[in-house]
């Protein structure tokens, strides 16, 4: 087994195109290894030590996430609480204090679990995925780039070096709710995340829907955004349950049946789409790092 | 035996009834402390063991060669490497030390090695070669009951069976299995003493019935093997019965070196017994006033492979079946099945735990049938001392404060509506205040201390004082729950000495001090110690013609007369070996006095519910429970806290699941822990009534807290949904669905 430190992007992009595997945190290929999930590969090369990876820039047209930026960063950065708040809420979810200090952007969106929490933010708020290596680089979308349980449409010798979203619109709003059977230490049931722009008569103008845990993948309630332009936000949320519990292809597993799990993502999708529209009506409503001991971003 | 038990004149700091701060409290702490997992010698092996990956199979072959073949494995042993018993078990030596031509649950040891590192010994383990027939698993306990594949039945007849009331309730109830889920795993270290003897120094709740065992399969003489107490990160029953304990010393022996084995979480859940899982059946009956006239119940435990505890348990179940309520009409048929489940055996509060979720569903049931007050039922059929036990007919002589535990936990202040401990949902926004639902129950809970059924159920201990004070010699074993503070106590307050060490012996320097089990060795090795430290003292000051004894010697009309430094000149040693008030088996229709003593708690719980996704918060769970004499009150809440959230744990989350007798979740991301941000606060009060047998009228505490707390948040569950909730854990889709 090798293991190597990159010290800059080339680096670590010329290892890649070698056969080397990234690691970042860690927190799943570790975790996985030592679960017998699958073997540490037989080559890695650590990406850990590139600063430039690790920044959230604001742009002309939105703003670049550094793969390299942990969930602790994302969880108290003022400019995604103020504009991306559902991806605040998921990332302040995200396994233990420890977890969220060393568990990257870029290794939960390359991990492509389909209970992965920032997923569905990402989805609703339009992220695009930054591909880079030796020989180029790419955008793609997240939809494009999930294909399965664990699977992506990058190549092997790709590393996601940024994940940039688009600007959001006046008098938006959105929300990750994730449903869990305890307070700490958990992987979500199901999850919904919901984006919301609202008209000055209070009705929805258009927004988002995706799902987490029900899917071999993430998923978008496509028709969604359809269903709620035009309501105030009651009916929106009540239709969008309906279509989350259509849409949805849940399985029974140990944690709950696929019948729970399609009757729970409904609720929880309208859940996300109330408080996505609260706040966009100006409501505040936190990103809800551990209420029980207010520990976390209180906003 | 009776002793002279005057006390000191003087006060003493630390002694009982004060909540004296635990002496291996800082270390562990500070991780300061030597668990049996921490153990280390130069030279030593490590093992590993080899497992079935079936339920049920026959072995057709097994090949070693592949794992000797690697390097750094020093043996690897199979069921003909066994010298003496081929099997173990607690109670009936039923379970195979490693499997020879069957193999009986998932998990079950076939080999075992020794190598020079874990991880070698592991890769070995796994590179023993198996070979195996499949056969089909019996894993439906109702099956087993049909096909008579059973350990034990269990018959309770009692007054006139043909009785009947006018109100009568008839439910099914169903308890999953539960984890001890210690946070010390399983761990040990065998050492060969050079002259065909081992030492082992195990995890254990009781080293003498390990060392009984281990002279068995070993073909060894009682006196060349020493079992000896060590430092453990929990127990709850897990502990009880044999697991490494036999393989260390067969591979420590075989190699003449130290071999130390640690399980691994996932190992550690197929490597202990675990609570048996039940079926329940009731028809309660009563009159129009609300008296309880016939009570009928059966009740179904699965024992899994192997005997273990299971005719304990199941004694337990029946006995306790009806609650703490007066009935005089009663029939209870148990049964304790064998299937190719994983062997379940002790734990906190065992079969009681069980039968009390189901009698308080039923007097729910039957309270609002009768359209009373749940509580006032409860009052009215109150099983009290001078009482008969429904079940035994047992006349009741130790104090059983059953209406003033009630009167006190129904008097404690309810909790506002606003006031929240969190939302159900975890900590994201999942649930907000308009979603949720309040909902209040209250359980009541019974059970006996100590063994039961005539089982000669006694504890040594030895006290000596020397220069350096007094010291407790004791096989018993601390496994968290604070016996080396109490002990210490004890001999403080009884001898008016205030330096007291609490030493574990092995085995072969003490006699046994039972089981750290059944909430007894406050009462029993406390007894034993209290009385040895009591005859001490009278010796000391009958020898010096003395009249009170304190850290600075023996003193006499109020004038010191002999410095201490003179009086442990001499050599000062007493040994007692205590027995609680004797039991007898029951006869044919399960009728006798078959309990030594019985405690009891009621519990109030409160909890939050998001109907629609079936999250339960629990808000608070507060409790009155009787103790006899709380002898250090920090630790009895102690006892109370942690027994509550294990009887959470049980109500809505805690539960191994199976799937044809493999268990699908043996690890700490789908077994559900509550964790402490999942933790109810706690508002304990200790209802103290004098004149239980243990020393100064203290009752075993351990066990209740686990007992009626699972039956209070179902019950608030069902308040809160107005679902049937006839299942625990609780799962979310039989609140939501």
């Amino acid at each position: 087994m090798s293991f190597a430190i990159a010290g800059s992007l080339d680096e670590a992009l010329a290892a890649l195109a070698v056969g080397a595997r990234p690691i970042a945190g860690g927190t799943d290929l570790v975790v996985g290894a030592r679960q017998g999930k699958a073997p540490l590969p037989a080559s890695l090369v650590a990406i850990d030590r590139l600063d430039e990876l690790a920044h959230i820039e604001s742009r002309d047209r939105g703003i670049r996430i550094g793969a390299m930026v942990t969930h602790s960063q994302l969880m108290i950065d003022q400019m995604i609480v103020s504009g991306y708040t559902a991806l605040a809420d998921a990332a302040a979810l995200v396994g233990s204090p420890s977890t969220r200090n060393i568990g990257t952007l870029g290794g939960n969106v390359m991990n492509a679990s389909p209970a992965m929490d920032t997923g569905a933010p990402l989805m609703v708020l339009g992220a695009v995925a930054q591909l880079r290596s030796a020989r180029g680089s790419r955008t793609v979308e997240l939809s494009d780039l999930w294909t399965g349980p664990g699977q992506t449409s990058a190549e092997t010798e790709e590393l996601c070096v940024a994940i940039d979203l688009p600007p959001r619109p006046a008098r938006s709003g959105s929300a990750y709710v994730r449903l869990e059977y305890r307070r700490a230490m958990e992987i979500a049931i199901v999850g919904a995340a919901a984006s919301v722009t609202l008209a000055d008569d209070g009705t929805i103008l258009g927004g988002a829907v995706a799902l987490s845990a029900v899917a071999p993948t993430i998923i978008e309630v496509d028709d969604a955004g359809a269903l709620m332009t035009g309501h105030l936000p009651d009916a929106a949320a009540a239709a969008v349950a309906t279509a989350a519990s259509d849409v949805a292809r849940p399985i029974s597993d140990l944690r709950a049946s696929d019948t729970y799990r399609r009757h729970t993502v409904g609720v929880m999708a309208a859940r996300a789409v109330d408080a996505a529209a609260r706040r966009a009506a100006g409501e505040e409503i936190g990103v809800p790092v551990n209420r029980a001991i207010g520990v976390g971003a209180s906003r | 035996m009776t002793v002279r038990t005057e006390q000191p004149s003087s006060r003493i700091d630390d002694g009982i009834g004060e909540s004296a701060l635990r002496p291996d409290g800082i270390a562990k702490l500070k991780g300061e402390f030597e668990y049996a997992q921490d153990q280390w010698v130069e030279g030593m092996l490590w093992g590993a063991t080899t497992r079935s990956p079936h339920p049920h199979a026959r072995i057709l072959s097994i090949d070693v060669a592949p794992a000797l073949a690697i390097g750094g494995v020093h043996a690897v042993l199979t069921a003909d490497d066994v010298p003496g018993r081929a099997s173990f078990g607690l109670e009936h030596p039923d379970q195979p030390v490693l499997a020879k031509e069957m193999v009986n649950f998932w998990g079950e040891p076939v080999a075992i090695v020794a190598a020079e590192d874990d991880a070698t010994a592991r890769r070995a383990a796994a590179a023993v070669v198996v070979e195996y027939e499949r056969l089909e698993p019996l894993t439906d306990p109702e099956d087993a009951d049909l096909r008579d594949e059973v350990f034990q039945r269990m018959r309770i007849r009692r007054g006139d069976q043909s009785a009947s009331g006018s109100v009568v309730v008839e439910g099914f109830y169903e308890v999953g299995m539960q984890d001890q889920a210690p946070l010390g795993t399983e761990a040990g270290l065998a050492v060969p003493d050079g002259h065909g003897g081992v030492d082992l120094y195990a995890t254990s709740q009781f080293v003498h019935a390990d060392h009984e065992q281990v002279v068995a399969s070993l073909g060894l003489r009682p006196e060349q093997v020493r079992a000896h107490p060590t430092g453990i990160g929990g127990a709850f029953g897990a502990r009880e019965d044999v697991n490494l304990h036999i393989h260390l010393c067969l591979l420590a022996l075989h190699t003449s070196q130290p071999v130390k084995m640690v399980y691994h979480r996932s190992e550690s859940f197929t490597g202990h017994v675990h609570r048996h899982p039940a079926r329940m059946w009731y028809r309660h009956e009563a009159d129009e006033d609300g008296n309880l006239v016939r009570v009928r119940a059966k009740v179904l435990i699965d024992g899994g492979a192997y005997a273990s505890t299971t005719a304990a348990v199941l004694a337990n179940a029946c006995y306790f079946a009806v609650g703490p309520y007066n009935c005089e009409s009663v029939s209870v048929d148990g049964v304790g099945t064998r299937t190719n489940n994983p062997p379940c055996g002790a734990m906190r509060g065992f079969g009681a735990v069980q039968v009390c979720f189901a009698h308080e569903a039923q007097m729910d049931r039957l309270a609002d049938a009768l359209g009373m007050d749940p509580l006032e039922l409860r009052r009215k059929n109150a099983l009290e001392s001078g009482d008969s036990m429904p079940t035994t007919g047992q006349v009741i002589e130790t104090p059983l404060p059953t209406v003033e535990v009630i009167d006190s936990l129904a008097a404690m202040p309810i909790p506002e509506e606003s006031e929240r401990a969190g939302l159900p949902g975890g900590s994201g926004l999942t649930t907000e205040e308009h979603h949720v639902v309040r909902g209040i129950g209250y359980a009541v809970g019974i059970k006996n201390l100590g063994f039961s059924e005539g089982f000669d159920d006694f504890a040594q201990a030895r006290v000596l004082l020397t220069p350096g004070g007094a010291i407790v010699e004791t096989a018993a074993i601390e496994v968290g729950q604070g016996l080396v503070t109490i002990l210490a106590q004890i001999v403080r307050s009884s001898m008016g000495v205030s330096s007291v060490e609490v030493r574990h012996v092995d085995t072969s320097k003490i006699d046994s001090a039972g089981s750290t089990s059944a909430s007894r060795q406050t009462q029993m090795s406390g007894g034993a110690t209290l009385e040895a430290s009591s005859r001490l003292r009278a010796r000391i000051l009958e020898h010096f013609a003395g009249d009170d004894l304190n850290d600075e010697g023996v003193w006499r009309d109020g004038e010191l007369v002999v410095p201490m430094s003179r009086v442990t000149e001499d050599k000062w040693e007493e040994t007692v070996t205590f027995r609680h008030p004797p039991t007898s088996p029951p006869d044919g229709d399960g009728q006798g006095v078959v309990h030594a003593d019985f405690a009891l708690a009621a519990h109030r719980a409160v909890v939050d519910v998001d109907p629609e996704l079936g999250l339960v918060t629990v808000v608070r769970v507060d409790t009155a429970q009787d103790v006899g004499k709380a002898l250090n009150p920090q630790s009895v809440v102690g006892q109370i806290e942690g027994g509550i959230m294990q009887g959470v744990g049980l109500a809505i989350m805690e539960e191994l699941i199976l799937d044809h007798g493999v268990i699908r979740n043996p690890n700490f991301t789908d077994y559900l822990l509550p964790t402490i941000l999942d933790a109810p606060d706690v508002e304990a009060l200790l209802i103290e009534k004098e004149g239980s047998w243990g020393p100064f009228g203290a009752k075993g505490v351990g066990e209740p807290p686990t007992i009626s707390s699972t039956a209070a948040v179902a019950a608030a569950i069902r308040n809160a949904t107005g679902r049937a909730i006839n299942r625990v854990p609780v799962r979310p889709q039989d609140i939501a669905l």
